[in-house]
């Protein structure tokens, strides 16, 4: 049992319920498994083959749902390639993944053809030829109308430890890193969480998140799955909160599931004092850290909604679950919950290294969360010694080390306290701070600019998280928004400064190194009083 | 041209846009990624204090900020009321 088909099997049972509704048009399932079935013959007529990576470029739609389900249901491997992302990022993984065909659309016309450019691309599905228009012939370019004349092919057989889908991060060099899931862990964790959310063909489903982030595994094989609906959220409607609230009211949403970020906007100036949002069942959330008083105002306006937050890496999808059926008391961290269906936690010792994954610490200690579940990874795609690392196993189960500080209450309930290493997390994205920090390093020393870079995060007074940059002995010429502007060109748009500071000392450690840790304090405190004097 | 539509255009083209988009007042801000939400925030702290007229948060919707016209015809209709 994998995700192979998963969209086709429902087209025999519920054939005229919808699959996905988007703003332009609705698919019921049998259309929806039509158009993934014709999508899976053009992947085999460009030559891919079981096994192989295909890119899926999309802005947020009904599409993209249909290219992601269309790839694995080849047997093929898909790979989202994020929307936002700069050119040279995406042609790093296609190179580092062999990507040679692309999935995608016009709205994505322009960065289709910088990456092709950069790379070049051996097919790219979903735009017209004319409108592709390449000096350079080499590419086979096949229109959505082509590919709608094909004669749709059923979905292939699968093993269930081969590859279906691999989500990157910025790794801790700044590297892509590909998590590479199987069709058994993909399928464990949806499996488990349509049992969990008792998740049934009546639900109507958000579809917010980008396909290259974790939190849309929930409306890509969820809602399939269980034969319910996909409502699509796309960027337009996820910037005007207004407008997300009314169409949760207009499609009657009944689970929600996003960001904390997204569903503080909803509550700010999401006019939710005249929209009804009674249909409403599940508020989930997860990714980072939210404002208890956010879910306390959210919940007067959904009174027939319960609340989760959802726990977890993308490496593992989701591990834990805290469920709240009245406002969180308004201090100290969120609960992130207790483990879900067939997934062990341990909390280790971090600072005792053998034997590994033995040495728990007492009751109500902080310990790093070492995760064992079917919905694990296989692994990260090309990273032999840091899968050896983070996979290991203790008492014949295969572990993850999350690198996340866990303790546990006498009643069983974990509670999240930082990561081991300096991972963050804005807007729900992941932040490999010295990853983003080496990359920006690297450009100021090559223009000569500056001398160094500390990477930090500040929270505005809207309770906005925001990603600024000190500069250590910049040169008297040294220009902010150039730096900026020029930032955004090698790092993912959500790792982006916004604002820089000009910090005049540097501090070091006792070991004599930059002591980076203490110069991102300085940075953020900098920035925060700049921003206090600005107001 | 309406005087909104050529100050409108100046302010997010200078302050607010992403990439290196070139907008004009037919511009779909949103679903190109001109515009992200907190641009959306800053458009309309500036339309309060450029043009005095209070934006309540029920009228940020497609309908009045999906480009540079509707927001436009949005304000042109909110100061003659």
């Amino acid at each position: 049992m994998g995700l192979s088909g998963v969209v086709s099997e429902q087209a025999s049972r519920v054939a005229t319920s919808e699959a996905i509704v988007d703003v332009a048009r609705t698919w019921t399932y049998e259309e929806a498994a039509t158009s993934i079935e014709r999508y899976s013959a053009a992947l085999r007529l460009v030559g891919v083959k079981p096994g192989d990576r295909v890119g899926v470029h999309f802005n947020k739609c009904a599409e993209g749902f249909i290219a992601m389900h269309a790839v694995v249901s080849a047997g093929a491997v898909t790979v989202p390639l994020d929307p936002a992302s700069p050119t040279r990022r995406l042609a790093r993984i296609c190179n580092e993944m062999d990507i040679a065909v692309v999935i995608t659309h016009k709205p994505r016309l322009k960065s289709v053809r910088a990456l092709h450019e950069a790379l070049p691309l051996r097919a790219i599905l979903g735009i017209a030829p004319e409108v592709f228009d390449q000096e350079n012939q080499s590419v086979d370019v096949m229109s959505v109308e082509d590919i709608d004349a094909l004669d749709p092919e059923a979905p292939v057989a699968v093993s269930p430890d081969s590859l279906a889908y691999i989500v990157t991060t910025s790794g801790s060099t700044g590297e892509p890193k590909g998590i590479a899931h199987t069709h058994q862990s993909g399928r464990a964790y949806g499996d488990m969480t349509v049992a969990q959310f008792g998740v049934n063909s009546t639900d109507r489903v958000t579809d917010i998140s980008p396909h290259h982030f974790d939190i849309s595994t929930f409306s890509l094989w969820a809602t399939p799955l269980a034969g319910a609906t996909n409502i699509v959220i796309n960027e337009a409607y996820q910037r005007l909160p207004a407008s997300h609230s009314q169409l949760l009211e207009d499609q009657a949403a009944t689970i929600w599931y996003s960001v904390p970020f997204l569903l503080q906007q909803l509550v700010l100036r999401g006019d939710l004092d005249n929209r009804n949002l009674d249909a409403l069942r599940w508020v989930h959330f997860g990714g980072e850290v939210i404002p208890p008083g956010i879910i306390a105002t959210m919940m007067s306006h959904c009174t027939n909604a319960r609340f989760a937050n959802i726990f977890g890496p993308a490496e593992v999808n989701h591990c834990t679950t805290a469920i709240f059926d009245s406002p969180p008391s308004g201090v100290g961290q969120l609960s992130i919950g207790t483990p879900v269906d067939k997934t062990e936690v341990r909390l280790v010792d971090p600072s005792a290294d053998s034997p590994e994954g033995q040495n728990l610490v007492p009751g109500g200690e902080v310990g790093e969360l070492w995760v064992a579940t079917p919905q694990l990874m296989a692994g990260y795609w090309n990273r032999e010694a840091l899968n050896e690392q983070v996979i290991q196993s203790v008492d014949g189960e295969r572990f993850y080390r999350t690198g996340d500080l866990v303790s546990e209450s006498a009643d069983g309930e974990l509670s999240f306290h930082g990561r081991v290493d300096h991972q963050i997390k804005v807007r729900g994205f992941r932040i490999e701070i010295e990853g983003i920090e080496a990359d920006l390093e690297t450009l100021v020393q090559a223009d000569g600019i500056a001398e160094s870079v500390v990477v930090s995060v500040m929270r505005s007074e809207s309770g906005e998280d925001e990603i600024i940059a000190g500069i250590l002995g910049a040169q008297p010429n040294f220009d902010g928004e150039h730096f900026v502007a020029a930032a955004a060109s090698i790092v993912p748009t959500y790792a982006v400064p916004t604002r820089t500071v000009l910090i005049s000392a540097a501090v070091f450690t006792g070991s004599g190194k930059l002591d980076r840790r203490a110069l991102r304090e300085t940075a953020a405190q900098m920035a925060t009083e700049l921003a206090r004097e600005v107001l | 041209m309406n005087p909104h539509i050529e100050a409108l255009t100046k302010f997010i083209q200078d302050e607010i846009v992403i990439d290196d988009i070139t907008i004009d007042a037919e511009t779909d801000l949103l679903l190109t990624g001109a515009v992200d939400s907190l641009g959306v925030i800053r458009i309309t702290h500036w339309i309060e204090e450029t043009t005095g007229v209070d934006v309540d948060p029920g009228d940020v919707t497609l309908e009045n900020f999906q480009t540079v016209a509707k927001m436009s015809a949005y304000l042109d209709l909110q100061m003659s009321a």
